[in-house]
């Protein structure tokens, strides 16, 4: 469990277990059932559609999840266009307004719109959490694949560093980073991204060990493939499926490390509207205007729920040894 | 198991060596300098002044040096002075943690009675309500950020004159039953992901065991289920707790800084946080090494106790 835990498990909060790395080796898109046609390059993309109806009908709770993320980053996506309004606007009577026809999450304590400005902190939020997840994921997932294949000294290193970096909680290192670089949105990412790339380059290096010995890599390199066309071609399709999973797990992760820097005030800085911030501003008028902070919170509370939940499916659905659970 | 227990400590201390290291050339990037960070506001800068600080706190000295003597006084337990208040920083830290320790020893205390309980009957009883609700709960409770469950409690409990203190601490030496309910608030705050984690972890635990071959063996053999199930499920799929509650331990020290912070805790969580908000670079440095310390050492006591209760563990 310690070999995949997300941003989470060392500070902003633990991963969902059971999540190990991969134990068996077997290449869970190499083997082809016999009598079947060769898998060749056109076919591969007729197979995709096929599971991914799979997941459809095995899933409802991960496609809820989905929809339910697909609808937030839309949201997000779209903030302005669908007409909630002006984030920065102030108006005198929408002060602590409760919410109403015109204000439908109300007003804040300078009168902004809560909505406009929770879809405005949800990009922010989504955006950043995406960021982190996504450049953790492929400096993470390459360190792992090359020091899985080529072993020796380099594997040493990137091992001993990567027990290093997950000596820091998640939070520690974000003070950290608030110190050196001043509070604010690089020392939330950078934060998210070293706290998870030990992560992925766990869960990456496990399996290229595995695959590293089979025979179809072992005919590759006979036949004089280059190590980057195994690594690409062979190890990482195989390394796939564990990866995808930790990447939903990491983005929860991110969304809550944000959200924690920011409310602690590290993260992202007022005026500028995050999930995190929000409830910052919203926490210190609760008492009068407890809309301004339950409407963020909640968002926040939801879309990690469904990435969660998301990630939890994907990884009952990829792994055959949690299904009949 | 001695040498595994050596080898263990060994990595432990090259980690914690290598986290103090880190963190003292972190400082040194501080945009500003770090003597510019001791002399403050721009104010009395002449040449003279830094000169005079630089060569009092060794500044002047090359950086290896610097580190070198540094190091020496970290090793003998003195991480300097506070830039504001002057106070040892070792001292202010050994005060503040015994409430950051009592926190995350209560929040562990519950996720352990409820966790495993749960996750126990969960896992016995597969595909029962009580198991979809332990894991409804679990999922939910490890998706609600605590500080954002701090602040609803916080905000139902005041608005609803619960009774309940939502911020401050009263001293156990003063009166332990006020103490004890100030704490009742960020001891649910923070310990609901580490209950959801526990039950979690529990439950597929005890699934993994149930699978066993020596459970069907004594099955096979007659026993009674309860037996089975105390004797021969129960036991060995507690193991993983102890890995958990070493794992669970960063979370809960990071959990502390937002939980000590929401209810106006005085513990070494807050120390960090106000230590970092007003660049008081001895006070982030100190805090943060021990916060990492404590972290690396829980879970060399976790690995240590894993080895020791699993017999099939090699050392």
């Amino acid at each position: 469990m310690a070999a995949s835990d997300g941003v989470g498990a060392r500070g902003a909060a633990p991963a969902l277990p059971p999540d190990e790395t991969v134990r068996d080796a077997s290449p869970t898109r190499g083997t082809v059932p016999a009598g079947a046609p060769l898998p060749l390059a056109g076919q591969r993309d007729r197979r995709r559609p096929s599971s991914l109806r799979r997941f459809v009908r095995e899933s409802p709770l991960g496609v809820i999840s989905a929809l339910f993320l697909l609808a937030a980053i839309v949201t997000a996506l779209l903030g302005p266009l669908l007409g909630t309004g002006d984030p920065e606007a102030l108006s005198a009577a929408a002060m602590f307004s409760p919410p109403s026809s015109d204000y439908l999450m109300g007003g804040d304590y300078l009168g902004r719109s809560v909505l406009a400005r929770l879809v405005s902190g949800l990009r922010i939020s989504l955006a950043l959490a995406a960021v982190s997840a996504l450049l953790a994921a492929s400096v993470g997932t390459f360190l792992g694949l090359v020091s899985g294949y080529f072993g020796g000294i380099l594997d040493e290193l990137v091992m001993r560093v990567t027990d290093v970096l997950f000596a820091f909680p998640t939070i520690l290192l974000g003070l950290l980073m608030a110190v050196v670089l001043e509070p604010g949105v690089r020392g939330v990412v950078l934060t998210i991204v070293i706290a998870t790339i030990p992560v992925f380059s766990r869960v990456a290096r496990g399996p290229t060990l595995a695959v590293r010995a089979t025979e179809y890599t072992i005919a590759a390199r006979v036949v004089g493939a280059s190590p980057a066309r195994i690594l690409f071609r062979y190890v990482l399709p195989n390394v796939s499926t564990p990866l995808l999973v930790q990447l939903a797990f990491t983005l929860s992760g991110a969304l809550l490390a944000e959200g924690a820097l920011s409310f602690l005030g590290l993260g992202v800085q007022p005026p500028t509207p995050s999930l995190g911030s929000l409830l910052r501003d919203g926490k210190t008028y609760m008492e009068i205007a407890p809309w301004t902070m339950l409407f963020p919170g909640l968002t926040l509370a939801l879309a990690i729920l469904a990435v969660n939940l998301l990630g939890d499916e994907l990884q009952s659905f990829t792994d055959p040894r949690l299904r009949s659970r | 198991m001695p040498r595994y227990v050596l080898t263990r400590l060994v990595t432990a201390i090259i980690t914690t060596l290598s986290v103090a290291t880190i963190v003292f050339g972190a400082m040194r990037l501080v945009p500003g300098g770090f003597a510019g960070a001791f002399l403050g506001p721009a104010a009395g800068r002449s040449p003279q002044v830094v000169a005079a600080i630089e060569a009092k706190y060794g500044l002047d000295k090359p950086i290896v040096v610097q580190y070198g003597l540094w190091l020496r006084n970290a090793v003998q337990g003195d991480l300097g002075q506070s830039l504001r208040t002057r106070s040892s920083v070792t001292s202010e830290i050994v005060r503040r943690s015994i409430l950051t320790i009592e926190l995350t020893l209560l929040a562990t205390l519950m996720s352990l009675v409820i966790g495993i309980p749960a996750g126990v009957i969960a896992a016995l009883r597969r595909n029962s309500v009580a198991d979809m609700l332990t894991r409804a709960v679990s999922l939910i409770g490890l998706s609600i950020p605590d500080f954002v469950l701090g602040t609803i409690l916080i905000y139902v409990v005041s608005t609803r004159h619960l009774g309940l203190p939502v911020s401050g601490f009263i001293p156990a030496g003063e009166d332990l039953v006020g103490h004890l309910r100030s704490l009742v608030l960020p001891t649910l705050t923070l310990g609901l992901i580490t209950t959801s984690v526990v039950m979690r972890v529990i439950r597929s635990s005890v699934v993994d065991v149930l699978g066993e071959a020596y459970v069907v063996t004594a099955r096979a053999k007659g026993l009674h289920p309860r037996v089975v199930a105390l004797r021969h499920v129960v036991r060995a799929g507690l193991i993983p707790t102890v890995t958990i509650v070493g794992i669970n331990m960063g979370y809960l020290l990071g959990g502390a800084v937002i939980v000590e912070e929401l209810f106006s805790l005085p513990g070494l969580g807050r120390y960090a946080l106000t230590g970092i908000l007003n660049r008081d670079y001895p006070v982030a440095q100190g805090t943060v090494i021990v916060g990492a310390l404590m972290f690396v050492f829980a879970n060399l006591a976790a690995d240590i106790a894993y080895a020791y209760l699993d017999p099939r563990i090699k050392y």
